[in-house]
């Protein structure tokens, strides 16, 4: 069996009296895709948040290959190669495509004060090397012709892939798709189908909130239900499919 | 109309700014009277100011309001060293711009932790604990009754003329304008601009939104005491006066009005809000009104000021002109 | 000799707490830092002075002519200025600056109609000292002291028991979901201007007949000790800001008291950065959660 690249041990997380995630424990292998789906206010986005480090759990442990990354900051647990999307898109309106991927790269790179104000030739070949890098992560999203149009000013649906653009950049272990077919209509949702199928080939291990239960059937090999912050099931689409529990407090209520 | 005067400019800003500087440059050759060159020299202790206040303000969008804390710290700073230990200028200027660099931390630290609503009202309530500061520790600033007899910036004996004291100020102008160019244009500009638009999202992609927060405050303030070495061995006194609230806004005013988030803003700002009130004599009296108005017009306006946010080198990779475009047609050719 | 200072703290802070309580009412519903309510503060006054000494007007209607005047200046502010900067969808810090730039303009304005020296304010309002063992409270100061409880307690009363009261608290913890709720998010806006400016306004005016006498260095000295006594009591809280409030007016006074007058203002700035550094929210503040 593969390596476990993450996994969370009884996560709760209280907002005063608020009990937004209580005892999940979830596990992500090498390789794998995973999704985690629930009603809205399940509380997917808080164990995200926590498991990214901008929330810091009221209780539990989160794990990434076995390091406890427990209360780490999210730019530390961006460095450890942990790059995640957000539900309402959040890119940088002032930067170019360009600037928004080799941004990305940030933690990946290491020119200081120094050589920047200097100009040294470590930071002259630092500059060209992320510039080709985020230029071919652009071939590779098919945003190559817009890389000097300003990251907002982009339609929708690209700048969902300028996200997971920016994601890939930080040259991550694991990426993280905060509902990723948000605002997407059918073909969009297919694209995203194939090309999430494409991350995984190139060897990024996925873990997926998703509300677009045909997207999380089709490519995920295994599935976490939240309900009520609590894991109420677990397993293959097939196993969650037929999860009465699932059923009744997903399925049911939404068809 | 106005985005073809922006492409014009962006195509051409290489020759639009080498003909300012030589402007500049000629300026005290064509103009010998002192008062004329006096009026240059604060135009670009203004521009300085400005533009590390646009480090602040422009790149890092931290509303810096007691600037003239950072101001008054550089200028005492040189002219206690210059007055009671005979430092020469070059080390004088060196220990303000560290000594208020090391003030930016001491403020930056325990602050920028908080979200950027307070930093403003932290800043104001700095620069008058400076001033405060300034009027009460008598035995190190002489109080309200200020430091005389700064010595002029030189050598020993040797005092420079007013026209190589222009000459000195142009050019520390100019080489902080190619520093926060460069800066810009760079990791960590984008790293500033990052944390400017979303520090959530840049603290997600890694970026360490405090980190980059002080370090720009620490860079901003550095040349803000700069700015004041300069003025002390200049004017040559200093008192609490010259370090004050209205300073604050009248530095803010330049900054805001002319661009935040471009050099070309902050020298506008400077020089424009500078010269007005010496071509309209009657303005004196009346000019912080005047900057008053001009600033709730410009946020009615145009928030960022006049020239704010206009990156050239953007404008130039949309046109298909910039540098690396270029830099990869010739070495298609090549292969 | 601390009775009087306590009954002295107390007149100060009351005054503080009634410009912080107006001050974070307007940063409640727009998350703003408003620079311009300083200024509101002494523009009272110089009213006050232009209708007391040159047109001899009674104390009363000059007051209540000074209060609406500036509150009617704060609602026109947030009208013309800081609503179009709104609708242009500028960040916060671009009404914070035009407040700065309206608060430059008045008091430089006052400077160049009234001159910058001080100007005496009537300081006798018809009600008799107390003495209490050797302390003395003026009639001004039981003057202060009823007043600003009664208009405490009034705003209050609107702020937690009234519709629009509910509709600006609405507007603080969600201003898209309360337009979306009927609420007319600009009219209450403007109407928590004039609120907020008013109660400068009095502020001011007291402070003025308290002192005899007023000029326009005021304006930097009070807009600190606003953001102090917020700060203190937690920004966007109005309790707190009445508490902040106090505190600072008995702090104060008791350090010039006891210790020295020429740090006085310093103090605040003081508490200010301390704070922030020990206690952000403040003491009834409380903490917002990121939402992503």
């Amino acid at each position: 069996m593969s390596s476990v690249v993450l996994r969370t041990e009884n996560v709760t997380q209280r907002f005063g009296g608020l009990c937004a995630v209580s005892n999940a424990s979830i596990e992500v292998r090498e390789g794998e895709i995973v999704g985690i789906i629930g009603p809205n206010g399940a509380g997917k986005s808080t164990l995200f948040n926590d498991i990214t480090g901008l929330y810091t759990p009221t209780e539990g442990k989160i794990y990434f290959y076995d390091q406890d990354i427990t209360g780490k900051k999210p730019y530390e647990i961006t460095k450890l190669g942990l790059a995640r999307t957000f539900q309402n898109i959040r890119l940088f309106p002032t930067m170019t495509v360009l600037e928004n991927v080799m941004l990305g790269a940030h933690c990946r790179t290491k020119a200081n004060l120094l050589d920047v104000v200097l100009h040294t030739r470590r930071n002259k070949k630092e500059e060209q090397d992320i510039r080709e890098r985020a230029l071919d992560i652009l071939r590779i999203t098919e945003l190559y012709d817009f890389r000097y149009n300003y990251a907002t000013s982009l339609p929708y649906g690209m700048q969902r892939r300028l996200e997971f653009a920016r994601a890939i950049a930080s040259n991550p272990k694991i990426l993280m798709f905060d509902e990723p077919a948000a605002g997407m209509n059918e073909e969009e949702t297919q694209d995203l189908n194939v090309f999430i199928k494409k991350l995984q080939d190139m060897g990024y291990t996925i873990l997926l909130i998703e509300h677009d239960m045909k997207l999380v059937m089709n490519i995920c090999e295994r599935i976490y239900v939240l309900d009520h912050g609590a894991l109420i099931s677990h397993g293959t689409p097939e196993q969650i499919r037929s999860d009465p529990r699932v059923i009744e407090a997903y399925l049911g209520k939404e068809e | 109309m106005a985005r073809k005067i922006l492409q014009g400019w962006a195509k051409w800003e290489k020759y639009i700014n080498a003909f300012l500087l030589l402007v500049a440059v000629v300026f005290p050759i064509l103009f010998t009277r002192p008062y004329l060159i006096n009026v240059g020299v604060m135009c670009l202790i203004y521009v300085l100011l400005s533009l590390s206040l646009n480090i602040l303000t422009g790149y890092m969008g931290i509303t810096g309001l007691g600037w003239a804390g950072f101001f008054g710290i550089g200028a005492y700073t040189a002219a206690i060293l210059a007055t009671r230990f005979q430092v020469n200028f070059l080390l004088t200027f060196l220990a303000a711009a560290v000594v208020s660099a090391i003030f930016g931390l001491i403020i930056g630290l325990p602050t920028l932790k908080l979200s950027g609503r307070y930093i403003a009202i932290v800043t104001m309530a700095f620069c008058e604990i400076m001033r405060t500061l300034e009027v009460n520790l008598d035995g190190l600033t002489r109080g309200s009754r200020g430091i005389p007899n700064i010595p002029k910036i030189g050598f020993g004996e040797f005092n420079f003329s007013r026209t190589v004291q222009y000459y000195l100020i142009l050019a520390i102008v100019v080489l902080t304008m190619i520093v926060i160019t460069r800066l810009m244009n760079s990791r960590v500009g984008r790293g500033i601009l990052s944390v400017k638009d979303d520090d959530i999202a840049a603290s997600a992609m890694g970026v360490n939104p405090f980190r980059y927060k002080v370090m720009t405050f620490a860079i901003a303030a550095m040349f803000a005491g700069l700015a004041g070495a300069f003025y002390a061995h200049y004017i040559g006194f200093i008192d609490p006066t010259s370090f004050t609230f209205d300073q604050s806004t009248i530095i803010i005013s330049m900054t805001i009005i002319g661009g935040l988030g471009n050099v070309m803003g902050s020298v506008l700002g400077a020089v424009t809000l500078t010269v007005l009130p010496e071509i309209l004599r009657p303005l004196m009296d009346v000019r912080q009104i005047v900057y008053g108005v001009l600033m709730v017009i410009t946020m009615l306006v145009r928030p960022m000021g006049v020239l704010g946010g206009f990156n050239l080198r953007h404008i130039r990779q949309q046109m298909g002109i910039g540098k690396e475009e270029k830099a990869r047609e010739l070495s298609s050719t090549e292969n | 000799m601390f009775l009087q200072q306590v009954f002295n703290g107390l007149t100060i802070g009351m005054t503080y707490a009634l410009v912080a309580v107006g001050f974070s009412m307007v940063y409640g519903v727009l998350e703003l830092a408003n620079f311009a309510n300083g200024a509101f503060y002494i523009l009272a006054p110089y009213i006050l002075f232009l209708m007391f000494s040159s047109m001899s007007w009674g104390l009363l209607p000059a007051i209540i002519l000074a209060i609406i005047v500036t509150g009617v200046v704060g609602a026109l502010m947030d009208h013309f200025i800081l609503a179009t900067i709104r609708k242009n969808k500028a960040p916060v810090s671009s009404s914070m600056v035009a407040t700065l730039g309206v608060s430059t303009v008045i008091t430089n304005g006052l400077i160049a109609i009234f001159g910058s020296d001080t100007k005496p304010i009537p300081s006798n309002v018809g009600i008799d000292s107390i003495h209490i063992s050797t302390a003395i409270l003026t009639g001004t100061q039981v003057l202060i002291i009823i007043a600003a409880v009664i208009i405490m307690v009034v705003l209050s009363l609107i702020v937690y028991k009234t519709k629009l009261g509910s509709a600006m608290r609405s507007i603080a913890q969600n201003g898209t979901a309360a337009r979306m709720m009927g609420v007319n998010v600009n009219s209450i806006i403007t109407i928590t201007f004039f609120i907020g400016s008013a109660c400068a306004a009095i502020a001011g005016a007291m402070t003025s007949m308290y002192y005899g006498s007023v000029d326009t260095m005021l304006y930097f000295s009070v807009s600190v000790k606003t953001f102090a006594s917020v700060i203190l009591g937690g920004i966007g809280s109005v309790p707190g800001a009445m508490l902040g409030g106090m505190l600072i007016g008995m702090l104060e006074t008791f350090i010039t008291g006891y210790v020295t007058s020429a740090y006085r203002d310093t103090i605040s700035f003081m508490i200010i950065i301390v704070l922030l550094i020990v206690r952000p929210t403040g003491l009834l503040g409380q903490k917002k959660i990121t939402k992503v």
